[in-house]
């Protein structure tokens, strides 16, 4: 909404600056999304004020509401705009019968006018600095009421009209042609306007096609109503649009002014384009009005709310000038809501009332008192934190990805998709976290980024049995490039697959979880480079490198190692209690086996762990080796085991039993010779 | 052997060692040396053996003399060895220097988003206050999202946020506030909560992104104040930007609230809106079960990406999901 602020001085009178006044506006609740000068040949200096009007205040969409609310603010004198009677010169029989949902009707012919006449050119200019196009001086005089009153008013081609004039329910897909040519098919709970035969305009809306003002136009219908705002809200959006008028009525329009609204009209009308006037037709359900019901606040209340000492006097001060006439008992005041506002039903509506006119900005202040409490920290958080200390980036993408992309990484799951997407590319909602790192690792090579470390933390989204959304946090991961970096002496070198599993047990190492893998099956990953990720015994997500065909397609020619998995459940490993460890030395044996290629590591390492007998402490891995001195199908595994332990000093006759047992069991079971 | 030929011995013997330990060059030459004289075979060994050839009278003194030079020779020994390893750390220091302006083996740095980073800066605020903090489902149900808030159906209301719709029949909620209606059906009051997360609304130019993040904050306790509101929000601020910030409330609209206020702060000579708050609609806290009888609350909500916008200096909301690493680098 935007109006000229000269226009004001039609309601009050005002010396303010446009800066005062436009302040007083935002403070008061009709915030100014800003203000421009402008030089009038016709009332001098004027600006132009724009105004972003919240859905809860109707009565700002009019420069009456907003001169009321001025009038209210600095203690001034309000004044309706001054309106000459115009007679009727003629009886029009036409009727008018009105329901439930649009209660308050009243109509007018005009004939003989001269649709060739020039709009005032104070109307004129006032319509423009709104932003409203002028069109011939019946819709100008009608547009500049909707701007001035906030009464929507429409003309409808008088000859046009069969009948009588009926306000009523749409039946059952009545069909209705618009003003712009839109044919749309109604529902039940659409209001129209119909005369004896059909729906003649959409109620509050937008005016009919068969009915509408042409050039031909010898007589009009001026209509002024009211409409109930439930009857209105969200009908035309259901079309996909919205009008000045129904923008007003389902916000709710002053249901006392439509008589002076069409009377203020028939006089700006007799100055512009002459004619005759009929008789004013009217209707109205006094008791379908919005309720006026009393509404009542305790001072005591609102005092305490607001943490405010207001008194009776001025409590009952401001509620006076809003037009609500207070009444007072025992601290406790009542008082009745003003037809123009709709935004007024309980206590606390009366108490935001008092705080606007009190001044948001001068009701006191008080700190909050903090209270104890323990603070616990997120899993995600040491996460984070983990993967920040290992040189990672944390990266936010969309949650929404293309259906491509779902097709690719989406690993067959039912896709979520958004019904109203804002491009297409934003259609599905992403099952994990993998398409916005491999965009964010495309986009910063291309910037000259390499041997990138990005993660993400996120939720994730599945549809479970076509209805029901599962939501899991997810976190995902993606290592590119060398390992070593920020080293002038040490060559560095391409990063794997172990790098990448190192992470993902650094990350798992802080919660009270049990870690396992199996063979992954995630078509976007090497099957030979990959692995599922079992926590509790559970598959949560997979790690990996991506598959070459995939690789190929991004147009990256370095591997890529990525890894994903949901975090829902993770608990903090918190150090219970401290476990004695032995004061006795601990000794190792150096063990290379000849196995199978195809033997993993992990298998030899359990068939040790079993037939290392009580004192075992532990294993590691330092060489795996093929090739030349090695027979074709098999490969070296060279491991350290040591044992411990708590009561005394191994000697070598403690171990070399056990190495026997060892030896052979590895023999058993994997076929496997002990190298010497 | 009498005295004066012991003495004669001694005196020779103390010159040969002392002349050896100073022709050795090596540590092991040194101990080579002293063994032959100090150890079990050596010479000084060898005297003390003779001494039973000395008379009776004469023996304490010949004794005397023999662990003088046994001393004298210890003594030559210790000089030797200082001597010795302190002319090894000289030749040591001498041959090793490096250029210690070449560049150390730092450990890779890695950053949080600074989304994240204001996350956790006004968590941390609020924390220290006493909220917990509480998330819920970003694919959320009209009634979280619009009904339980006091948003009807149909509602202009609805206008001011563009939802996504789902084709489960949910939808992706429009704001964080569902959370609080989801917390306060969980537990009873009172509530101290502030709830961070992703929201989604169909907008897309320079000064929006379809999905942003916002954080909610939730008191809900007898006594609870607009005045409160708006000192908790005036510490908040400061805490957030480090100074004193100047800020004013103005009357605004939310369904969910009444009184509805929103808050500006003084940037750059204009007044910027950084938060919507108010007192908690009767209707909500009625709707979760709470006696308004003895409860009041209120609640605020603000744009992550805003915050971050202003106390980091960025310029380009979309900078946030681009992800370009010498942005993210920054943090």
């Amino acid at each position: 909404m935007q109006f000229s602020k000269n226009w004001l001085k039609e309601f009050i009178d005002i010396n303010l600056s446009t800066e005062e006044i436009c302040d007083q506006l935002t403070m008061a609740g009709l915030e100014v999304d800003g203000y421009e000068h402008h030089k009038s040949k016709i009332t001098g200096n004027d600006s132009i004020i724009k105004l972003d009007i919240t859905p809860n205040r109707g009565d700002g969409f009019s420069v009456l509401g907003v001169a009321r609310e001025l009038s209210v603010i600095n203690n001034l004198k309000f004044n309706l705009p001054k309106v000459v009677m115009i007679d009727n010169s003629f009886k029009d029989e036409i009727e008018v019968k009105v329901c439930e949902q649009g209660p308050v009707y009243y109509g007018r012919t005009l004939k003989n006018f001269s649709i060739n006449s020039k709009t005032l050119p104070l109307i004129a200019e006032r319509l423009q600095l709104s932003d409203q196009k002028l069109i011939d001086p019946v819709v100008d005089i009608t547009n500049y009421i909707l701007l001035e009153l906030g009464q929507p008013l429409h003309a409808f081609d008088r000859d046009k009209l069969q009948g009588n004039i009926f306000v009523r329910p749409a039946k059952n897909k009545e069909a209705l042609t618009l003003l712009d040519d839109q044919e749309i098919s109604l529902d039940r709970d659409c209001l129209v306007i119909a005369d004896s035969k059909k729906a003649v305009a959409f109620a509050g809306i937008m005016g009919g096609k068969s009915s509408a003002v042409t050039d031909t136009t010898s007589s009009i219908f001026l209509e002024s109503a009211f409409f109930n705002p439930s009857a209105i809200r969200g009908r035309a959006r259901r079309f996909g649009f919205q009008t000045d008028a129904s923008i007003r009525f389902e916000r709710g329009v002053d249901y006392a002014i439509q008589k002076l609204a069409l009377d203020r009209a028939s006089s700006l009308l007799d100055q512009t384009v002459g004619g005759t006037f009929s008789n004013i037709v009217s209707a109205s359900l006094k008791n379908k009005l919005p309720k006026q019901s009393k509404i009542k606040v305790s001072l005591e209340r609102a005092n305490k709310v607001l943490g405010t000492n207001i008194s009776k006097q001025q409590a009952m001060k401001y509620l006076k000038g809003l037009g609500m006439n207070p009444t007072e008992k025992n601290n406790i005041i009542s008082v009745t809501s003003p037809s123009w506002r709709f935004d007024i039903d309980i206590e606390a509506d009366l108490i935001e009332e008092l705080a606007r006119l009190e001044g948001y900005d001068s009701l006191p202040q008080t700190s909050l008192n903090p209270v104890y409490k323990k603070i616990l920290k997120a899993p995600e958080v040491s996460l984070s934190e983990t993967l920040v200390s290992k040189g990672f980036n944390e990266i936010i993408t969309y949650s929404f990805i293309s259906p491509e992309e779902h097709k690719l990484y989406g690993l067959g799951t039912s896709p979520l998709e958004v019904e109203n997407p804002i491009s297409q590319n934003m259609t599905v909602m992403r099952t994990n976290l993998i398409s916005g790192l491999l965009n964010t690792c495309l986009y910063n090579h291309n910037h000259g980024q390499e041997n990138q470390r990005l993660f993400e933390i996120g939720n994730t989204f599945t549809l479970k049995n076509s209805k029901k959304v599962k939501e899991n946090k997810t976190i995902g991961g993606l290592l590119q490039g060398s390992a070593v970096i920020n080293n002038w002496k040490e060559q560095s070198r391409e990063i794997s697959f172990y790098d990448l599993k190192g992470v993902v047990l650094d990350l798992l190492s802080q919660f009270k979880v049990d870690y396992s893998s199996s063979d992954s099956s995630v078509d976007f990953l090497h099957p030979g480079m990959s692995s599922s990720i079992l926590l509790n015994n559970k598959e949560v997500g997979f790690m990996g490198s991506l598959h070459p065909k995939f690789l190929e397609n991004l147009g990256f020619k370095q591997d890529i190692f990525v890894f994903s998995f949901e975090v829902e459940n993770l608990k903090d490993k918190s150090l219970t209690s401290f476990k004695q460890f032995s004061k006795f030395p601990s000794t190792s044996r150096d063990l290379a086996f000849l196995i199978s290629k195809e033997t993993s590591a992990a298998s030899i390492q359990k068939i040790i762990e079993s037939s290392a007998g009580d004192f075992f402490k532990g294993i590691k891995i330092f060489d795996v080796y093929q090739g030349k001195g090695i027979p074709e199908d098999k490969k070296s595994i060279a491991l350290s085991v040591s044992w411990q332990s708590m009561e005394q000093t191994l000697v070598d006759s403690d171990i070399d039993n056990v190495i026997e047992k060892i030896v052979n069991s590895v023999k058993d079971e994997l076929d496997g010779e002990l190298r010497v | 052997m009498n005295l004066d030929t012991l003495k004669k011995t001694l005196l020779e013997l103390k010159a040969k060692a002392i002349t050896e330990f100073k022709s050795a060059d090596s540590r092991s030459d040194i101990d080579d040396i002293y063994r032959s004289f100090l150890g079990k075979k050596g010479e000084v060994n060898l005297l003390l053996k003779s001494l039973g050839s000395f008379p009776q009278e004469k023996r304490k003194e010949a004794g005397m003399l023999l662990n003088e030079l046994k001393s004298d020779l210890e003594e030559a020994y210790l000089q030797i060895t200082v001597s010795l390893s302190s002319k090894a750390n000289q030749e040591r220091l001498s041959n090793e220097k490096i250029d210690t302006s070449l560049p150390g083996f730092q450990a890779r740095k890695g950053s949080v988003h600074p989304v994240s980073k204001t996350i956790k800066e006004i968590c941390d605020f609020f924390e220290k206050m006493g909220f917990d903090v509480e998330s819920g489902p970003e694919a959320e149900i009209d009634y979280y999202n619009f009904e339980a808030l006091n948003v009807p159906e149909d509602h202009p209301a609805k206008d001011m946020h563009d939802t996504f719709y789902l084709n489960n029949a949910g939808l992706l909620r429009t704001h964080t506030s569902p959370v609080q209606i989801r917390t306060m059906e969980k537990r009873d009051a009172p509530h101290r909560i502030i709830c961070p997360g992703k929201v989604y609304r169909k907008d897309s130019d320079l000064t929006h992104t379809p999905m942003f993040h916002q954080i909610e904050g939730l008191v809900v306790e007898e006594g609870a104040s607009f005045s409160q509101l708006k000192g908790l929000l005036n510490d908040f601020l400061e805490d957030f930007f480090g100074e004193k910030v100047e800020l004013r409330f103005r009357p605004s609209y939310f369904p969910f609230t009444e009184p509805s206020a929103e808050a500006d702060i003084r940037w750059n000579k204009n007044w910027l809106e950084v938060l919507g708050c108010g007192m908690v609609h009767p209707n909500v806290l009625k709707g979760v079960g709470v006696d308004t009888k003895i409860y009041s609350g209120f609640a605020f909500g603000l744009g992550v990406e805003r915050m971050a916008m202003l106390k980091y200096d960025i310029p380009d909301l979309r900078a946030f999901f681009e992800n370009d690493i010498r942005f993210l680098n920054q943090f």
